[in-house]
């Protein structure tokens, strides 16, 4: 097919609805090679040099005068972060592109979808890379329509290299699709970072006539920084300061969602606006995406779940709380400040904890062969398959794990396990020893990219050059904007602020409404608990081990077997602002610890001054609820522990304290025991959550 | 990775199922020995239709009919069954792969089947063995009869052959096998299912048992397939040393 460019010029306009816009370097020529039908093309361009706009225009082109012979059916765009796309969704449909996307939160719509497909009225399809591992979509959608697809788009391509920072399991699927598609089908593949071990791994994924097309990755307008202050009250100190100071808004990465909120809350009580955003957000995120993009929040305090796709041009600054696991990661963040403004603020903050939470996230990558072998031994003793539940009521591991386990395991080719209908089944065929190879290797790597970053923290000057070789980029003739440095040390005064914040937070304890899958035989109870019978909303004073209160919690209880003063006050202040009505105290017993619990309790109620009863009694050693992987075992193991103590128990309402809270089952068996023997309402209190 | 001949064969003659989706009018066994015979004439084989567009006048008159044209369309049909196969463990193969059953070819010249699915150990299929047919509906002396001759079988280190099928096939089976046999079975439908069953699992990880059909794994019980499936039992029972 010859190429109309002025009819791609006319897309581009009216997609991004600037009349004048012109095509960035090398977009056209990516285009133009789609379009004429010559293979397969790899992208590889920094965030914002508008990839999307190549593969809409493309799949126009490509819909409005089908190639003869060649195939005219939609694209298919494979992404791993669709959520986030919305707002090139909307630059395709400016130019007629009809884009449809299946995934598992629009189920209710897949028929309509579905026919939609079938009657080739959609021009591009958008899927999650997990969606080709639905057996529904595989039959259904993709076996009609694969054999007539007219380009295959693969975005964030660097997901399907396991030498990538990203690797995604269920982008191995795509391999092995690509692999069998026939080698003159279009195929894009874009990413914005991939250095050449990436690069070559993917050529020799897609196919060995991969056309590479690799772009600029210098960000002139960026001023990068790094500050190592260990304490999470010192950087929070500093963002408090700084982020008030600077002009226009941006974003503030955190490494986990509690800290996002955290960080947000933090930011909100010093009078700044900011919104926290994370994969919890749910509905909100296209909102808090809005009032970014048009400046009506300073920040957002944000995890990866934004991510990928989003695109602000004149993001002022983008700040981390904590160190991400690898370059290519901070590099993607980073660069989104000062993509189309002179000046952007790029700065890395280093925290003490985030070893630890980097490290565990390394280390939870894969499962380990224990827990493999703990899976398959389950199944194996039940030839008739097993749930997910059925697995977390035979072993000691947790539903996260077990599912991973699982996940991963199905993922295998030939796969070791399966899944027929809600029940998993072992198949005649053993893991290969490659998926530990593979496993070994990838932690190895993301050890050595943990490894660069602390590199970078320590860095005094030179970081985009530093950024830019450890991306094999091209460092000759980097400038960056004349941004002063941003002072390191944080106000003392407003450390001290921050540390009553953080003292001041507590945390909601939310009632258990149903009983755990099977049931409470000893109890007798199963399926939901009555509402007269449940806990009411409790509170927690910290999370364990957290800033604030966590550490001293930790210490009074192993160390020192006595909750001391300080907490007694923090605990009390937290239960008068929060005032339940409740008219008397009691506490979950211990054989472990006697004292420690019904001694604060005491002491508690005698503050609130409220009268302390012993309602609950242990009736026998049971293991620590802590040692308890999974939510079905905990709930089992607490299962006819606990009973009501001789005496009438109080008809009020009644304040129930424990010390940790951690699956909920103890204080909900609590509360359901104290309501079936005469009290009023429930309200749990802890000291901490885990 | 299918060899590109297997592909080819896959597409013109497999079923592929994949879900509920219609798949063209594929070619019988016959006509795709004539097939395969037009090519010979001019030395090809299959894997032409994929790799090369030069192909000699009287081929390409062949593959241009709408009929061909659509069964070669199905390659993202093939790569699903491929995939779905592969996730149960199910190997396919064409005459000329290596896992193919070397029996068939030497037995049924012509009317070796094109294609073979399986599940288990390739090798097995080339130790010949003892082939066991009979009925589905037999009485209990019968079975133990049976179950005696898989045992015997199994004693003189003979592969024991059957069908899979309820009745002689399964009680000479669980004969072999209980004695520490080798077990082929050749089956008539069902393959997808009888990959996962559990009671085979251990056999087929040990390699004591593979199990094979000349029929889409997906496909159901017909009576037509469990009577053709009979020669495939006896051109891979035959006891030489080799």
């Amino acid at each position: 097919m010859i190429f109309n460019s002025s009819r791609a010029l006319e897309l581009l306009r009216l997609s991004t609805g600037n009349p004048h816009a012109v095509f960035r370097e090398s977009q056209e020529e990516a285009i133009r090679f789609l379009v004429e039908g010559r293979g397969r093309l790899l992208v590889v361009q920094k965030t914002g040099w508008g990839k999307s706009l190549v593969y809409f225009i493309a799949t126009k082109m490509l819909r409005e005068t089908p190639p003869l012979a060649r195939a005219n059916g939609p694209a298919i765009l494979v992404s791993p972060l669709l959520a986030l796309m919305r707002n090139q969704i909307q630059a395709a449909e400016r130019i007629g592109v009809r884009a449809l996307t299946i995934n598992s939160e629009n189920e209710d719509e897949w028929d309509r979808i579905e026919r939609t497909i079938r009657h080739d009225e959609v021009d591009i399809l958008l899927i999650s890379p997990e969606r080709l591992a639905n057996e529904r979509f595989r039959t259904q959608v993709l076996a009609r329509i694969a054999s007539n697809v007219s380009l295959l788009v693969i975005d964030e391509a660097h997901c399907i290299s396991d030498w990538g920072h990203d690797f995604r399991p269920h982008y191995r699927l795509l391999e092995r699709i690509a692999k069998a598609l026939p080698q003159n089908v279009c195929l894009l593949a874009t990413t914005a970072t991939a250095n050449d071990r990436v690069v070559d791994d993917l050529a020799n994924v897609l196919g060995p006539n991969l056309q590479i097309q690799r772009g600029d990755l210098n960000r002139p307008s960026l001023k990068l920084q790094t500050i190592y202050l260990p304490a999470p009250v010192d950087r929070l100190a500093w963002l408090a300061e700084h982020v008030q100071q600077l002009s226009g808004s941006g974003i503030i990465y955190t490494l986990t969602i509690r800290d996002a909120v955290q960080v947000a809350d933090w930011l909100k009580s010093r009078g700044l606006n900011v919104e926290a955003y994370t994969s919890e957000t749910g509905d909100r995120r296209p909102e808090l995406e809005q009032a970014l993009l048009e400046n009506r929040v300073k920040a957002l305090v944000a995890t990866t779940a934004l991510g990928m796709g989003y695109d602000k041009p004149d993001l002022a600054f983008v700040i981390h709380y904590q160190t991400p696991g690898s370059v290519v990661h901070y590099y993607q963040q980073v660069g989104r400040a000062g993509r189309a403004i002179h000046a952007a603020y790029g700065v890395l903050l280093s925290g003490e904890e985030e070893k630890d939470i980097n490290d565990y996230f390394i280390e939870s990558a894969f499962p380990t062969r224990p827990e493999v072998e703990t899976v398959v031994s389950a199944l194996e003793n039940s030839p008739d398959g097993l749930s997910v539940n059925d697995i977390m009521a035979r072993i000691n591991l947790t539903k996260g794990r077990i599912q991973k386990t699982l996940d991963l395991l199905s993922l295998e080719s030939p796969a070791p396990v399966l899944k027929l209908g809600t029940r998993w089944q072992l198949t005649a065929a053993k893991l290969s020893e490659g998926f530990w190879q593979r496993a070994n290797r990838l932690t190895e790597l993301r050890r050595a990219e943990q490894k660069q970053m602390q590199d970078y923290v320590r860095l005094r000057s030179g970081h985009m050059e530093f950024l830019i070789r450890a991306l094999d980029g091209n460092v000759e003739n980097l400038t960056q904007p004349n941004l002063p440095d941003l002072s390191s040390a944080p106000d003392q005064l407003m450390v001290r602020e921050a540390l009553q914040f953080l003292r001041r937070v507590n945390l909601p304890i939310e009632p258990r409404l149903t009983w755990p899958v099977g049931g409470m035989p000893v109890h007798a109870v199963k399926g939901k608990i009555a509402p007269s019978h449940q806990a009411a909303p409790g509170k927690a004073l910290c999370t364990w081990r957290g800033a604030g209160w966590g550490e001293l919690v930790r210490k009074d209880k192993f160390a020192v077997g006595r909750f001391d003063e300080n907490l007694l006050l923090a605990c009390e202040r937290l239960i008068r602002e929060w005032n339940p009505t409740v008219e008397w105290v009691t506490c979950i017993p211990s054989l472990r610890h006697p004292d420690l619990v019904p001694d604060f309790a005491r002491r508690l109620a005698e503050r609130l001054g409220l009268p302390f009863e012993v309602a609950l009694v242990k009736t026998g050693d049971r293991p620590e609820q802590k040692t308890m992987a999974n939510s079905i075992l905990q709930a089992r193991n607490i299962d006819g522990a606990l009973a009501i103590a001789n005496g009438p128990i109080p008809s009020g309402p009644v304040l129930l304290v424990d010390d940790m809270v951690d699956s909920r089952w103890t204080i909900t068996v609590a509360s359901w025991l104290l309501r079936s023997n005469g009290s009023g309402k429930v309200f749990p209190f802890a000291l901490a959550l885990t | 990775m299918l060899s590109p001949n297997t592909q080819v064969t896959l597409l013109l003659t497999a079923p592929l199922i994949t879900g509920q989706i219609e798949s063209p009018d594929q070619l019988t066994s016959r006509e795709y020995t004539k097939f395969r015979q037009l090519l010979a004439q001019f030395d090809l084989e299959p894997a032409v239709l994929i790799s090369s567009s030069d192909l000699p006048h009287e081929v390409r008159g062949l593959v241009e009919t709408d009929r061909y044209q659509q069964l070669l369309g199905r390659r993202s049909q093939l790569t699903q069954a491929v995939e779905f196969w592969t996730s149960l463990a199910i190997w396919v193969a064409g005459q000329t792969d290596e896992q193919y059953p070397k029996r068939f070819i030497e037995h049924m010249k012509d009317h070796a089947p094109p294609i073979v699915y399986g599940c288990g150990d390739t090798e097995l299929l080339n130790t010949g063995g003892l082939a066991v047919v009979g009925s589905r509906d037999v009485d209990p002396e019968l079975v133990e009869f049976t179950e005696n001759v898989g045992r015997l079988g199994a004693r003189a280190h003979q592969t024991l052959i059957s069908g899979g099928a309820r009745g002689i096939d399964q009680a000479a089976m669980r004969g072999a096998a209980e004695s520490g046999g080798k077990v082929i079975g050749v089956l008539a439908d069902s393959l997808e299912r009888a990959a996962v069953n559990r009671g085979n699992r251990e056999l087929l990880t040990d390699s004591r048992l593979t199990l094979i059909t000349v029929f889409d794994p997906s496909a159901g019980f017909n009576v037509g397939h469990a009577m053709q499936r009979n020669r495939l039992i006896y051109a891979l029972g035959d006891l030489r040393n080799d």
